[in-house]
């Protein structure tokens, strides 16, 4: 059985005048050990997916099972329990502004009572030293860490549950160049060492190569393709995923770069969300919505499915 | 670096004064030259002079003595009243700012409701109902001046209920109850307690108006407002009688203030 599954999760935010479809209806699973990378552009739904399967947010339909349990459709949000931790995107702002990190890291374990007053105390020393920090930063305010420092602290907040499954919303995206690489070494480590899942949510596609096992791509509010990362790097099928990987801009100035055409167009219609920008569009595409259907290895949405190089 | 030591300088230098402040009214048994309550007919409105430092009112009560007396009333009634209106005023606004949905509407209804009314009007009606008497003062007061409290902490926490330290508190697996006390009550206090320090001058300053317009404290007590309400009477003659009481209301009043200037430079820091 798989770690976590998640079943048709649908999220509608009603407005005054409309209702925005956030997440139209998603699925997939992550392995014990595994690292699923969930990417797309801004508002796409990633986010969104996040909250609900850590229970931040409830869910407009659908199902999270986690650890062979139903984990929502409780009449109030209750946290998942100590094997589901999470990672926010602004590493200085998930911490309590008056906490040390000794107490950040604590806090991580103090409310599901797993261990003594000291043993928490030692955990969390053993959980700090672990991420890389020094013992000097003990008793420092978070306020005084860096980007990267605050985010090894909410690493080794997650870490000192135990937990098996830890979501990671853009835990990169606000961190430089280097300090991301260290970030990801790290949870690297923890995925060969302490076998962790993870959901690992970004925008950036060159990242999930080096962490991830499979990607789902996410477009308006649906997965549009999911599979090997490999596979889905080196030949996307979907046209979505294959403009997302054209967008990536060239690290060496090539003056013939130009950026694709690509807005988060949020269809209202019956058919494709993507059916105005693809250049493979079909008859169907306009009435339609594709399922996401197996073809060579992969899940694809798409009524062409066809070759990258069609 | 330098400017901020002589901020800090300052800062102890007004609380040292508003030490003396309190221990003077504590003190006030021993510090007074005369019986305060002690009529005298004989003795009405002497100037000044070595047994009354500050001479006497029309019913020959030593001004001076009356003066410390009337310090414990006047400050220690608005310490009071600013402990229970921020004690109330925080847990309601909390409570609403952070539960949200129905709680914060029906919350925040009553609180408009209470803001709309002329506060000092309010508190007049009160105090004229309840009766006379520095009890029935500090209540009619405190049912007028925990709106405002409730508003700022409830605003206050609906910005904090936005952080992410409060989805990761969530995520770590702690009930409401313990986010509200251990991550909302501490990171909205700084703002409140600048404000209740701020609050202490006009509500010294609403004890004697009310105290002024005879619905504040019963005679004999002594209160600075209820001492310019006699005095009035002989504003043209005896001056002092107005304006003694009046330097002390401003005195404390000022000191008051700039102690809670002073903690709101030293909080955002």
């Amino acid at each position: 059985m798989a770690l976590l599954e998640v079943r048709g999760l649908k999220k509608n935010f009603t407005g005054k005048n409309e209702t925005l479809h956030a997440v139209k209806g998603i699925d997939f699973t992550i392995e014990e050990g595994e690292c699923l990378g969930l990417v797309g552009e801004s508002g796409c739904g990633k986010s969104t997916t996040a909250n609900m399967t850590a229970r931040l947010l409830k869910e407009s339909e659908g199902d999270i099972f986690f650890l062979g349990k139903r984990i929502n459709g409780g009449k109030r949000l209750c946290a998942a329990g100590k094997e589901m931790q999470m990672v926010f995107q602004n590493p200085a702002d998930s911490f309590n502004p008056h906490y040390s990190v000794l107490e950040c890291v604590m806090q991580g374990a103090r409310y599901y009572k797993l261990y003594s007053k000291s043993e928490l105390k030692e955990r969390a020393m053993e959980w700090i030293k672990y991420v890389g920090l020094k013992e000097s930063y003990l008793e420092k305010k978070i306020g005084e860490l860096s980007g990267g420092e605050c985010q090894r602290t909410a690493i080794a907040r997650a870490l000192i549950c135990n937990p098996a499954l830890i979501i990671c919303d853009e835990a990169t995206s606000a961190l430089d160049v280097s300090v991301q690489a260290q970030v990801v070494e790290l949870i690297r480590k923890l995925k060969e060492e302490k076998k962790v899942s993870f959901l690992f949510i970004t925008h950036d596609l060159a990242l999930t190569s080096s962490v991830c096992d499979r990607i789902a791509v996410m477009y308006s509010g649906r997965i549009v393709e999911m599979g090997e990362t490999k596979a889905i790097l080196q030949h996307p099928m979907h046209p979505y995923t294959q403009l997302l990987l054209s967008c990536v801009l060239p690290a060496v100035g090539d003056d013939e770069y130009r950026v694709p055409e690509c807005s988060s167009f949020r269809g209202a219609g019956d058919g494709c969300d993507f059916y105005e920008f693809c250049p493979k569009i079909c008859t169907q595409c306009k009435d339609r919505v594709p399922d996401l259907q197996e073809r060579e290895g992969r899940m694809t949405a798409c009524f062409q499915r066809g070759d990258p190089d069609e | 670096m330098k400017r901020k030591k002589t901020e800090e300088i300052s800062f102890y230098i007004l609380i040292g004064l508003i030490v003396i402040l309190l221990l003077a009214a504590l003190l006030a048994p021993v510090l007074a030259p005369n019986d305060p309550f002690k009529t005298e007919l004989t003795l009405a409105l002497i100037k000044p002079d070595k047994e009354f430092p500050l001479g006497t009112d029309p019913l020959g009560r030593c001004v001076l003595s009356r003066i410390l007396y009337g310090a414990r009333v006047s400050i220690f009634s608005s310490l009071c009243i600013i402990g229970i209106v921020f004690f109330i005023g925080t847990a309601i606004g909390v409570t609403a700012g952070y539960l949200g949905g129905a709680v914060d509407m029906v919350l925040t209804k009553i609180i408009t409701i209470m803001q709309a009314f002329p506060k000092f009007i309010l508190a007049i009606a009160i105090a004229g109902v309840l009766g006379i008497g520095i009890k029935n003062t500090i209540l009619a007061l405190c049912l007028v001046e925990w709106a405002e409290y409730a508003r700022i902490s409830r605003n206050l926490s609906r910005g904090v209920k936005q952080r992410t330290y409060i989805k990761a508190a969530k995520v770590c697996g702690e009930s409401r109850l313990q986010i509200m006390f251990h991550h909302v009550l501490p990171n909205v206090l700084p703002t409140l307690v600048v404000n209740a320090s701020l609050g202490i001058s006009s509500m010294i300053m609403e004890v004697a108006a009310l105290s002024y317009l005879g619905v504040g404290v019963k005679s004999p007590m002594s209160e600075w407002g209820a001492m310019m309400n006699i005095g009035k009477d002989y504003l043209q003659t005896e001056t002092r009688l107005v304006i003694i009481p009046g330097i002390a209301i401003f005195v404390v009043s000022v000191l008051f203030n700039l102690f809670g200037d002073k903690l709101r430079d030293i909080l955002d820091r």
